[in-house]
């Protein structure tokens, strides 16, 4: 019988979630040790964002139990589709993040003071490769980012660092 | 509302820092808060030669490399005011004084990983500054083209992993060094010089050794590592060859003074040794290879090989690039996994000699296959070259298919040209495995999946039998007997990002469905378009009903 433990999220929600599942991340697994945790676990997050983590945690939990279950047989084969499952799952995933980029940010920060690495990590080459190949101005308008540079500012930096504003 | 401006600012550098690095100082101008990370940035990676290739005129480049190494000059300068540090550091030049100023900025700021490349076009060796060598914050190192002298001082290193390139450190340093790393895991020393002895022990923690082109070393001695332990040699083997025998893997490439009894008799003195692979040892024409625990063998392009055998009762892998060979085994095979690539020498050399291949060449290659097929659960098939599958028709009839009763088959080419080859491949891994549910074929940047559906009941043609179900037997006529088949392509293309100059590797997934009549003609087609533009039109797929 798997632990459960539940999650109060900062609207005052409860998640019950399973022991295995949560301890991914190392804030909530250190609450544990330390027996802060009896009843329920308060958390800053928000129960939209708290939803989506324990999405991201589940789906990460079912691959690790998974690749602990596999025998050799036709190993090769079941890698091989896991990952396209997974990969297409993690597709859908950041589509949907890459939609609404107030949950895109909220989950990142979530993620940061959750401790989960794995997701911050996934989170991040997520913006990255929304910024990449973008000019400045580009990367303004993509998150609503004020120029706050004067005119003579701005040529100050791009004279300072003459061969990344070339082509 | 701008979020990304107000995440912490390890955030945002953590952002950062999975952009190429030139667009890393370009984001310096979005905003005042953007300039502050970038200020900051714990990452610096200075390579004046990734964008060479836009200056086709030398005079043009010269010019701008100039340009480029006065603005890092500046960089460092502005840092080293600030006292910002900095924990990776890659440099790429031709100017020795910047690479000294990047080491000492690297170096006092206790930076964990350092890559210094330096041109070999200087004629002379770019001395390292022998504090380098005496750090003990850096875990990674890599160099290339510098010169190794002996630190003043005597300190333990913290290094994890330690990649030499092009260097040149005499016995007494090299052997130094690698004394002081007692914590060292990785160790890579390729086209080095100076050194022609290495002692390696009482490295508890080294678990990776690799060794490439390495002319002037004569002598190595490796002993007291870790319990898993990797070995790889290739180019030049040193004459004098000690290796502890608590090794587990070894690969040994390019040897060719060495001959079949000297590596029958090297193997044996490796009594826990599970992962073996010899490649392009081209003197050895026999080869025995016994050995209790070897779980992976890897054989390939061994010219003159002609017969293999093995003794080794707890193999589970095995894989084979090469022409054809003659193959026994004195114990009870029981591999789950074999890859197969079988290539005529005489056609790997000349392409248009497929033709001249002999029908015998062909019925051992089936009978190899067949062999292999009894004891491993899974028989990969690869091929450099494809054309000399085009098999012959009446071989066939006489032969018996080689992996019936499989039911998912994995197929490797490196040239294929899908617009009129694709539906011949098909053809051919259909008569090799019959009825096979799904097959895999991956070459070079697609992976194409096929998926199955037979007719209940084969097709009974009275009177007017298909002109191609004459010469074959019905069962390989595949064109009758599937309902449909579902095709799915995995492409990886490269994108260009015009702002940077960067490529970026992506992958796209595409699925049809093709039915009906004439489905040969219709895989090609579909492939064809699939691979080539996109356009794909996108049927439902579903999932295979019987997994094996």
């Amino acid at each position: 019988m798997a632990i459960m433990y539940a999650l109060k999220s900062s609207d005052n929600e409860i998640f019950e979630v399973e022991q295995k599942v949560i301890e991914q991340s190392e804030t909530i697994k250190k609450m544990i040790e330390d027996g802060a945790a009896t009843g329920e676990i308060p958390l800053q997050v928000s129960s939209k964002t708290l939803a989506k983590v324990l999405e991201w945690c589940k789906q990460r939990q079912h691959k690790t139990v998974e690749n602990e279950n596999d025998d050799n047989k036709g190993k090769r084969k079941k890698e091989r589709d896991e990952d396209d499952d997974i990969k297409e799952w993690e597709n859908k995933f950041s589509d949907e993040l890459k939609a609404d980029k107030d949950v895109l940010f909220d989950l990142l920060l979530a993620s940061n003071y959750l401790d989960l690495p794995a997701l911050l990590s996934f989170l991040c080459q997520l913006v990255a490769d929304m910024v990449a190949g973008k000019m400045p101005e580009e990367i303004r308008r993509m998150f609503n980012i004020e120029n706050d540079f004067t005119p003579e500012e701005e040529k100050a930096i791009t004279a300072e660092h003459g061969w990344a504003f070339q082509p | 509302m701008d979020r990304i401006s107000s995440l912490p600012e390890p955030l945002l550098q953590h952002i950062m820092s999975f952009l190429p690095f030139k667009q890393v100082v370009q984001t310096s101008l979005v905003s005042k808060v953007w300039r502050q990370a970038w200020l900051t940035f714990p990452v610096l990676e200075f390579d004046e030669h990734s964008e060479s290739y836009k200056f086709p005129v030398i005079k043009h480049l010269l010019k701008r490399i100039l340009e480029i190494r006065k603005d890092w000059y500046q960089i460092l300068q502005i840092r080293h005011r600030n006292m910002v540090g900095v924990r990776k550091m890659t440099l790429n030049t031709g100017d020795s004084e910047l690479a000294d100023r990047c080491a000492s900025y690297a170096i006092e700021n206790n930076v964990k990983e350092l890559i210094l490349k330096i041109d070999q076009s200087l004629l002379m060796w770019y001395t390292l500054p022998s504090f380098v060598l005496c750090s003990k914050s850096i875990d990674v190192l890599q160099l290339e083209g510098c010169k190794l002298e002996l630190p003043r001082r005597e300190l333990k290193l913290s290094l994890r992993r330690l990649c030499l390139s092009q260097v040149y450190a005499d016995d007494q340093v090299i052997n130094n060094v690698l004394l002081r790393c007692s914590l060292i895991e990785h160790l890579e020393l390729s086209h080095c010089a100076g050194f022609k002895s290495l002692e390696l022990f009482g490295l508890a923690k080294l678990s990776e050794i690799t060794l490439g082109h390495n002319d002037e070393l004569k002598r190595l001695k490796i002993d007291a590592l870790n319990a898993n332990s990797s070995l790889c040699i290739s180019g030049t083997v040193p004459s004098e060859l000690d290796i502890c025998n608590n090794m587990t893997s070894l690969s040994l490439a390019g040897i060719g003074s060495f001959t079949d009894e000297w590596l029958c008799s090297y193997i044996s003195r490796i009594p826990l040794l599970e992962r073996l692979y010899i490649t392009q040892f081209y003197n050895i024409e026999r080869m025995k290879i016994s050995s209790c625990r070897l779980k992976t063998l890897g054989i390939s392009i061994c010219r003159k090989l002609v017969e293999v055998g093995i003794e080794t009762p707890n193999l589970s892998t095995f894989s084979y690039v090469g022409d054809l060979i003659s193959f026994s085994s004195s114990a009870t095979l029981n591999l789950s996994e074999t890859n197969l690539c079988f290539t005529p020498y005489t056609a790997s050399f000349r392409r248009k000699d497929f033709d001249d291949i002999e029908p015998e060449w062909y019925e051992k290659y089936i009978e190899l296959i067949a062999k292999f097929r009894q004891f491993s659960t899974v028989v990969n098939l690869e091929s450099g070259y494809w054309e000399y599958l085009h098999f012959p028709g009446e071989l066939r009839q006489n032969l018996t298919p080689p992996l019936s009763g499989v039911k998912h088959l994995n197929f490797r080419t490196r040239s294929l040209k899908l617009n009129y080859e694709l539906a011949k491949v098909i053809d051919f891994l259909l008569w090799i495995s019959p009825h096979a549910e799904t097959i895999y074929l991956d070459y070079s940047d697609h992976k194409l999946r096929f998926q199955f559906w037979y007719k209940e009941r084969p097709p009974v043609y009275e009177g007017e039998i298909a002109r191609c179900c004459k010469s074959l037997p019905v069962v390989s006529c595949w064109e009758h007997c599937i309902k449909k088949v579902d095709i799915e392509i995995t492409s990886r293309y490269t994108e260009l990002y015009l702002a940077t100059g960067e490529m970026r590797r992506s992958t796209k997934v595409k699925r049809c469905v093709v039915e009906g009549e004439r489905i040969l003609e219709k895989i090609d087609g579909v492939v064809e378009s699939g691979v080539s533009n996109f356009t794909l039109h996108e049927g439902p797929f579903r999932q295979p009903e019987t997994i094996e």
